[in-house]
């Protein structure tokens, strides 16, 4: 045999290595591949894939090798299976990980790096939701993105890399982002999987409810939280979100039956007779509130109530000082603070009103709903204000660094805006600069904001404030557009009665009984629209305007629309056919 | 034994002055084999110089009148001549000349010494200095014939074949019974291309010669020669191998087989000229021929233009002859990479085999006939390609010859590590060699041998090395082409190293034969047993590929199809499995969603179980109308929903109806598992079917001129099963909308508004039917009510450009939709 030459040797080494590294390559490209197992459920899981279990803690990141393909999957926690299916994992060296229930907030984000090497976010991809997620495209998976890259120095310009990770946060994350980018089903998917597997985790079935209204209905989301409440019957929350989805589901009488024979289980029960008070109608809602009280001075919710029925009542000096009362050691005052200083300017105290609004801003410096009526306080007549109307809420953008937010609590506030800053915005802004959009289209021309409406997706819809949302939406239906006025009406999650009833009034001058639940604002912008509607009658029409222009109290949306909205066309000689009746079914 | 110096050519072959051609060439190839060159290079020299004079008729003609005593010419004069003789003798032509020089000074009428003068000077290739001579003696003796014989040999030497051809003319007038003279002639007008006269005088020259085999034989072969040049050399069934055979036949009837040598030393300087000519077919048609004629002879065969025979039918001389062969800046021989090919190949055949297995092995798409041909092709021709590669490997590092290119007295040899491959250089052509640069830069020689039709290319990175080697080659061949001309090739060293029986074509004819190489049953069974894995993975991967799809898709239909298409597939039973599962999640759904008011759940849920059972979505809506006692009144009207749902050419109508009652399902999380249908579904597990009737009081409404008849319709709503049975029915009214409105004063014509409201109350009618299903059934009605996005109710309230600059704020996916 020759011996092999050097150069031989090196020439069959080469061809060995190049034969092996592509053996390699097929391998690994195709075969086997790195995955992600994500937990964050907040509750340790045991996640078997093709009859292997792997514990996963209840935060966990944990890497495993798979080959290329189908694989089965079953997840347990504490001896029940929370998910079971087929995942296929991808080869081509993407970065791929198995979400357990989709819970994990994984992402996917552009970072650009310029010729300063400072990096910016670029494109976003969300994959919340998800139980198997392949990022053919990321550079940094799990690791922080370094401030700067090095590139070859001829290229110019803008490089991307792209940001593989975890968002800050669990499942609620998930849910909340889900739900913000548009993408509802999946949100309700992630959360009620989550509320299965956290079945004493009342956080978790609200959460489920809340989507769950919003996709299938409000009916749908009383039945899962009375599931809940068969387990958790002293859940005051979870109480009080049932309520208000039978309210909107028009179930009001099922609800009564439920808390009668709530409050029939428990007689001696402040809470009974609370959540028994906030069914029932305002005579009976005021026996039990006191009955509450009297077996319990102490308790906050039965004052909150009382206070909110006096005030619908119109008992403002009564409701004024049980809110008082509360402005000084009621955690949730601040969700008060409107119907306090309603209940002052109710009472012809407006001064007063303004120290309470202020004090407010002062006391809760991250509160959006204080700042903002200080604001509408300031701008309303005959009110002297000691600061300036944006006062708190530039403190609170200052504070937040968000600019978007900022423009949007303006809005609400009606304040005008800085136009060519929002408009720039508009480009690429989120939902709360559509929001302000729509809510500075609002006080102006109607026929603005339903163009700013029609374009709108649901997530900028809801970012709207109730009196504007059903306001817009009742003038839509009054103009002839009933599925704007649904979608409005739909996506205003406050409202706690059915858009039939909205509707009716609005359309009919049909008054619900319930519609003395109505805030006093949103009140107002029913009210302003049916005059609207009935502007042909006239005085009458006029009467009822100027009634919604004192309820609004401060300067809000109806009062800034009764301003500045065109006179709607009330054509003579309108031939109006009623028909009778027909019986229903 | 030791050939004496002093000896003349005759005393060297040990012949007698008498002795005939056959008798000298039988002495010669004697003394050869007695004195070969390599251990007596004295000897041979000295038989190889008798051998030239004296198989040369002229040449021996002359040598005899040399070698005589001139005693005639008197002492001083004959001594002169005998001095100029012996000096001929001896070769030493300048002084014989010098000698005759002398003497013609002094006795230039002395015609002897003057012909003795232009021989002398003919042999020294002093060819114009003859001519002088001969012409003088012509002059002298105008009508001696040899004089004018011999000044046209003088004259064809210095090319002027013209004045030749006449010179010999004349003499074959002097002299017209002489063949010699006429073979001159013949051979002048050959060169002039006048074949048809050369050939005649050949005959002529013929009918004047002895009629024996041996006399005759140089004329014949001109004959046949110029015969070749006339008819083309190409041509292998031409007239000249006709007289060749015709020759060859004659000789062969010969019982002396030693003319039968002779005669074949004869064609082969006749293919020696062939050859030369670059008549490779007529010289090879010539040379087979001899072998007839001399079957033992080592050169005498034909040459193929390649020739390639495997190492191991090498005789021990030639392995010994190439293992001796060493490569160096003057030697013709060079080394070849003994493994670049090689690894390429199997580089190559590697990465066809890493293709074809990652395409086969990977392919997730079912093969049909082309698929599984391709595979075929694929896999066993990768494998083969492999084991070749491999096996050329192999047998590189077995190889007991490191592979090279040298140069051998008939051959250019090119040896590999399995296979000798010869080029006979009688065929050699051009030799081409270009030089290649790059930015000017020398890089390398590329060298171009052709055989024939055969070509020979090697690349050389040493400029002066190619010229050198070409040069050498072509030497090589010039010198085996005299050889063969002369008929000393048989005696030239190394001719029996590689014999040229080996190359012969009928040994090398192809014939198949049921030989297994053990490399192409190896790599035969390894691609039929890949490609037998290959069948089943394949499937395995479709199925694999199939349901991945599917779980990509995660919907009922996408796992539904995969079931069909792989009803015992590896995933049949989680599919199966996953499909229950969105079954039951959609039931969850529903029980969520449903009003515990409403009636018709229940009836739903188990039609749902019925669908899942059945493995049907599609739920079909059949409407029905009865116009009842009322048909007049329904006739008059166009506010007739009925009609409008059940008459197919109302199919906009109907879709809406479907549409919102899809929107109800899909609402309610059912979406997965029930598709709404407005047409017919044969055998549906669960259909919803509507009939419709004017059986609701309605109330005539008078408003000044218009009349309008208000609709009420009772409508009979069921779920039915496959046979039609009803799970639940219910009934529902739909009553027509409460108001309508005419923006217009004074008296309004029947008419005028339905043109603008016959729509929208259809519309309203039909939601209304949609909602009061929806409801009944457990679902969401506000989903089976909400109609489609309107026009602006204002106007075109946002222009087109601000819609666009706004997009991405409204769709709320902004940069506010980040954690």
């Amino acid at each position: 045999m020759k011996r092999l030459g050097v150069k031989d040797l090196l020439l069959l080494a080469v061809t060995l290595l190049v034969v092996g590294l592509g053996a390699f390559w097929l391998w690994t490209e195709n075969v086997e591949q790195r995955v992600f197992l994500v937990n964050r459920l907040g509750l340790p899981v045991e996640v078997s894939i093709d009859g292997r279990p792997r514990a996963l803690p209840a935060v966990a990141l944990v890497t495993v090798s798979l080959h290329r393909g189908v694989h089965l999957v079953k997840v347990r926690a504490g001896g029940k299976i929370l998910d079971e299916g087929a995942i296929d994992v991808p080869g081509g060296g993407a970065a791929v990980a198995y979400n357990v229930l989709g819970a994990g907030p994984l992402y996917n984000e552009a970072v650009l790096y310029g010729s300063g090497g400072n990096n910016s976010p670029g494109g976003f991809e969300f994959y919340g939701g998800q139980r198997l997620v392949a990022a053919a495209n990321a550079d940094f998976v799990f690791t922080q993105p370094p401030q700067s890259i090095s590139v070859d120095s001829k290229s110019s310009g803008t490089h991307t890399r792209w940001h593989f990770d975890l968002a800050e946060g669990g499942w609620q994350t998930t849910a909340s982002l889900l739900r913000d980018r548009g993408a509802s089903e999946a949100a309700l998917r992630v959360s009620l999987d989550v509320a299965r597997a956290r079945p004493d985790d009342s956080q978790a079935v609200l959460t489920a409810a809340e989507l769950l209204a919003e996709q299938r209905g409000s009916g749908a989301a009383a039945v899962l939280l009375r599931r809940y409440l068969e387990s958790h019957p002293d859940d005051l929350e979870v109480h009080r979100t049932h309520q208000h989805f039978l309210r909107r589901a028009g179930r009001l009488e099922e609800a009564r039956g439920y808390y009668r024979a709530f409050r029939a289980a428990r007689p001696g029960q402040g809470l009974s007779a609370v959540l028994l008070a906030r069914v029932e109608g305002p005579d009976l809602a005021l026996a039990l509130y006191e009955e509450a009280r009297r077996l319990d001075p102490a308790d906050a919710v039965a004052r909150r109530g009382l206070a909110v029925l006096f005030l619908a009542r119109g008992r403002f000096d009564e409701s004024a000082r049980l809110l008082g009362e509360m402005a000084s050691g009621d955690p949730e005052y601040k969700y008060y603070v409107d119907d306090h200083v309603r209940s002052l300017l109710g009472a012809n105290r407006g001064a007063e009103a303004v120290t309470v609004a202020a004090k407010a801003g002062e006391t809760f410096p991250a509160e959006w709903r204080p700042a903002v009526l200080y604001a509408q306080l300031a701008a309303s007549e005959g009110v002297q204000a000691s600061l300036p109307g944006p006062t708190f809420i530039d403190r609170i953008t200052k504070k937040s660094q968000d600019p978007e937010f900022g423009w949007w609590m303006l809005s609400m506030a009606g304040l005008p805006l800085d136009d060519a800053r929002i408009r720039r915005a508009g480009r690429s802004g989120g939902p709360l600069v559509g929001a302000a959009l729509i809510q500075q289209a609002a006080a102006s021309d109607p026929a603005r904001a339903w163009g700013l409406c029609a374009k709108a997706a649901d997530p900028v819809l809801k970012r709207l404030g109730s009196p504007v949302g059903v306001l817009l939406g009742a003038e839509f239906l009054r103009a002839g557009d009933r599925a704007m006025a649904e979608r409005l009406f739909a996506t205003q999650g406050e409202l706690n009665l059915p858009a039939e009833a909205l509707k009716a009034y609005v359309m009919e001058g049909i008054e619900d009984p319930e519609l003395w639940r109505l805030t006093p604002d949103v009140r107002a912008a029913l009210e302003f629209v049916r005059s609207r509607r009935i502007v042909a009658d006239g005085p009458a029409s006029a009467a009822l305007l100027a009634a919604a222009r004192r309820r609004e109290a401060v300067r809000g949306p109806v009062t800034r629309a009764a301003e500045s909205w065109p006179a709607p066309e009330a054509a003579p000689g309108t031939v109006t056919l009623r028909r009778a009746a027909l019986p229903r079914e | 034994m030791a050939l004496e110096t002093q000896q003349n050519h005759y005393q060297v072959l040990s012949l007698e002055r008498a002795a005939d051609e056959r008798a000298i060439k039988k002495a010669y190839f004697g003394l050869v084999r007695k004195f070969p060159p390599d251990k007596h290079p004295e000897e041979f020299k000295k038989i190889r110089a008798a051998y030239e004079v004296l198989s040369d008729p002229v040449a021996r003609r002359r040598f005899d009148a040399v070698d005589r005593d001139y005693a005639e010419h008197g002492e001083t004069v004959g001594a002169t001549l005998r001095a100029a003789a012996e000096a001929t003798r001896t070769g030493d032509e300048a002084k014989a000349q010098e000698h005759l020089r002398t003497l013609l000074a002094q006795r230039g009428d002395l015609l002897e010494a003057r012909e003795m003068l232009g021989h002398s000077l003919m042999r020294a290739r002093d060819f114009g200095g003859a001519l002088a001579q001969f012409d003088e003696l012509a002059r002298a003796r105008p009508d001696e014939g040899r004089y004018h014989l011999w000044r046209g040999y003088a004259l064809e030497a210095k090319d002027q074949d013209a004045t030749a051809e006449a010179a010999f003319r004349r003499a074959s007038e002097l002299r017209p019974d002489d063949a010699e003279t006429r073979m001159a002639l013949a051979n002048v007008l050959a060169s002039r291309r006048r074949y048809d006269e050369s050939l005649a005088q050949i005959r002529e020259a013929l009918a004047r010669l002895p009629d024996e085999p041996g006399a005759r034989l140089h004329a014949e072969l001109r004959l046949v020669d110029v015969l070749f040049q006339k008819g083309g050399t190409k041509d292998a069934a031409s007239p000249a191998l006709r007289e060749l055979d015709a020759l060859v036949a004659r000789i062969c009837r010969d019982p002396d087989r030693e003319l039968w040598r002779y005669a074949s030393s004869r064609l082969a300087s006749l293919a020696a000229l062939l050859f030369a000519r670059e008549a490779f077919t007529a010289g090879n048609a010539v040379l087979s021929r001899c072998r007839r004629l001399n079957p033992s002879s080592l050169v005498e065969h034909p040459y193929p233009e390649k020739a390639s025979l495997p190492l191991e039918q090498l005789p021990d001389r030639a392995r010994k002859w190439l293992a001796a062969r060493r490569p160096g800046p003057g030697s013709p021989t060079f080394l070849l990479s003994q493994w670049g090919a090689s690894l390429w190949a199997f580089l190559a055949s590697a990465a066809l085999a890493a293709f074809t297995l990652f395409v086969f092995f990977h392919s997730p798409w079912n093969w049909g006939a082309a698929g599984y041909a391709f595979a075929a092709i694929f896999i066993l021709g990768s494998c083969l390609a492999l084991t070749g590669s491999v096996r050329a490997i192999a047998g590189a590092l077995s190889s007991p010859v490191r592979p090279l290119v040298t140069v051998h007295p008939l051959y250019l040899v090119e040896a590999k590590s399995r296979r000798l491959v010869v080029y006979p250089l009688v065929n050699l052509g051009a030799v081409n060699l270009t030089r290649h640069t790059t930015n000017g830069v020398y890089t390398h020689t590329r060298v171009q041998v052709a055989f024939g039709g055969k070509k020979f290319e090697t690349s050389m990175r040493d400029e002066a090395y190619a010229k050198g080697w070409a040069e050498y080659l072509l030497a090589t061949r010039h010198r085996l082409l005299d050889l063969l001309n002369h008929g000393f090739l048989e005696a030239e060293p190394e001719v029996g190293v590689l014999p040229p029986g080996l190359l012969q074509p009928d040994a090398r004819r192809f014939r198949w034969r049921p030989r297994l190489d053990r490399w192409l049953v190896a790599g035969t069974a390894a691609g039929l047993v890949l490609f037998a894995l290959a069948i089943p993975w394949n499937r395995r991967l479709v199925d694999e590929r199939a349901f991945g799809a599917a779980v990509a898709k995660g919907t009922l239909k996408a796992h539904g199809d995969y079931l069909a298409k792989h009803p015992s597939g590896r995933f049949a039973e989680a599919a199966r499995a996953e499909r229950a599962r969105i079954h039951e999640r959609a039931r969850a759904s529903l029980a969520l969603t449903a009003d515990p008011r409403a009636a018709g759940p229940a009836a739903l849920l188990d039609g749902l179980r019925a669908m899942e059972t059945r493995d049907e979505t599609r739920l079909p809506v059949a409407v029905s109308w009865d116009a009842g006692e009322r048909a007049a009144a329904a006739t008059a009207s166009d506010l007739d929903l009925g009609r409008a749902l059940a008459d197919p050419g109302q199919s906009r109508r109907s879709g809406e109806l479907t549409a919102r009652l899809a929107r109800a399902f899909q609402q309610a999380g059912l979406g997965e598992v029930v598709r709404v249908e407005a047409r017919p579904v044969a055998g549906a597990p669960l259909a919803l079917t509507l009939h419709g009737r004017y059986d609701v009081e309605a109330a005539d409404l008078e408003a000044g001129p218009l009349r309008l008849r208000s609709l009420g319709i009772g409508w009979r709503a069921a779920l039915v099963d496959a046979d039609g049975a009803p799970l639940f029915e219910w009934e529902a009214v739909t009553a027509a909308p409460s108001s309508l409105e005419r923006a217009a004063p004074g008296p309004v014509v029947e008419g005028e508004w339905r043109r603008g409201a016959y729509e929208a109350e259809l519309d309203a009618a039909c939601a209304e039917l949609a909602g009061r299903l929806a409801t009944t059934l457990g679902l969401p009605a506000d989903a089976a009510l909400a109609g489609s996005p309107q026009a602006s109710p204002y106007g075109a309230p946002l222009s087109r450009a601000e819609a666009l600059a706004l997009t991405k704020a409204m769709s709320g996916k902004g940069r506010g939709a980040r954690p």
